[in-house]
């Protein structure tokens, strides 16, 4: 049962990890002082997070979070391909989408996992929903504000929608062995976690004007494997970027 | 050297949060648990948000003042249970006070209600804007008083 949990702790982190890291690509650049700020600190709730998952692994005995994040091959990753894609061209709107989208998601995927059979892990959830609420504040105000301001706003957020929608779908892939975890009390199946996600999601952005399509099975199959090692074609150049620093000197004390 | 969980906590109320530099940790509520067998201590801590980036310099401060009174210490981060604004004592709201932050008038589990129960704590103005839920660190927020013109920070517990 180790190697299952494993698999679940790191589907969790591992999005954390990365979607902190793409997060934090953004200070400097935000559109306004504040948004910089946000987006820093919403980074910096990310990438936390994710250690406190991988460090319910250390306590089993596996490996550090250091060795996690640092010291991995892509294809031991179990992110989604959501969280991987670049920054692009920087339009503020596809920032704004993606984290409303994965927040939403975290919403769920947290309220599920606090009434979790695994103790550490329902602990550690309830823990984390009381720190996300302030994640989900923000993306539901500005999704909410933008979607019925100008009309390039709206036209901005309905092209980033369009873009990312299969994509956040992607991060209701079934795990590697779920029905074991579902079993065990763990989570509850994706497909019902998905459910929950698009009932929480869809009706803000129909509120913003915004609208969906149900995605096509071949634009799900594109975006789909992250949970069993699969990436993006952007996940190696981010991972060599992440991990640049550490690999230098791989035994240095931090 | 025999040690109480009592006499520990008093020394430990020479650490100082990392962010908040005038209220101890343990007036913040962060130490949940002092455990003694012989000269080992075991301190257990629940930061305020689990992402806070001074939570190794917190445990090499706390391993430090226990081993300046000749004894060893362990420093575990629990992250399985939460910190709440409940667990502050009253020494902890005042020293936020004093170092010019504002209170939330009223801890609530909706945050947009903790948000807007903010007054400025300067004039006490309640004609505030709220500029960033995110701040300079993970438990501030950003505001403006309309009143007096000044920009001020909420202490913004996790809900």
């Amino acid at each position: 049962m180790l190697e299952q949990l494993e698999t679940l702790i790191l589907s969790l982190a591992d999005d954390e990890l990365i979607m902190g890291h793409r997060q934090a690509e953004w200070i400097g650049l935000g559109p306004i002082l504040e948004e910089d700020i946000a987006f820093a600190s919403i980074a910096q709730d990310e990438t936390g997070h994710a250690q406190a998952y991988y460090q319910i692994l250390t306590d089993l005995g596996l490996r550090t979070p250091d060795e996690y994040a640092f010291r991995r091959s892509a294809k031991e990753f179990r992110c989604a391909h959501l969280v991987e894609l670049p920054n692009f061209d920087y339009d503020y709107s596809l920032a704004l989408m993606r984290h409303f989208l994965y927040d939403g998601a975290e919403q769920v995927r947290l309220q599920a996992l606090s009434h979790s059979a695994y103790e550490p892990l329902a602990g550690l959830a309830q823990r984390l929903l009381r720190e996300e609420k302030y994640h989900w504040l923000h993306a539901t105000t500005w999704i909410k504000r933008l979607g019925r301001s100008t009309e390039e706003a709206h036209l901005r957020l309905q092209s980033a929608l369009n873009q990312l929608y299969p994509y956040a779908w992607g991060l209701f892939e079934e795990l590697p062995e779920e029905a074991a975890m579902v079993e065990a009390g763990w989570i509850p199946p994706s497909a019902q976690l998905r459910e929950q996600w698009l009932a929480l999601v869809l009706p803000i952005l129909e509120a913003a004007g915004l609208q969906t399509q149900m995605p096509s099975t071949q634009a799900l199959t594109a975006v789909m494997g992250g949970r069993r090692g699969w990436h993006s074609p952007y996940f190696e150049a981010l991972l060599a970027e992440l991990t640049e620093v550490s690999a230098s000197e791989p035994e240095a004390e931090w | 050297m025999v040690a109480t969980p009592e006499a520990v906590r008093e020394w430990l109320r020479s650490v100082p949060d990392p962010e908040i530099p005038f209220v101890s940790i343990v007036d913040m509520g962060m130490i949940q648990g002092v455990e003694i067998t012989g000269s080992q201590v075991k301190v257990t801590i629940v930061p305020t948000f689990a992402g806070c980036p001074a939570i190794r310099l917190l445990q090499e401060q706390i391993r430090q003042v226990i081993e300046e009174k000749g004894l060893t210490a362990t420093v575990e981060v629990d992250y399985a249970q939460p910190w709440k604004a409940e667990y502050m004592t009253k020494a902890a709201w005042e020293g936020l006070r004093r170092a010019g932050f504002a209170l939330p008038q009223k801890l609530s589990e909706d945050p947009w209600e903790m948000l807007h129960s903010a007054r400025c704590p300067r004039c006490d103005s309640d004609s505030v804007s709220l500029l960033s839920p995110f701040g300079p660190t993970a438990c501030r927020a950003i505001f403006k008083c309309h009143t007096c013109g000044e920009a001020f920070e909420l202490f913004k517990p996790p809900v």
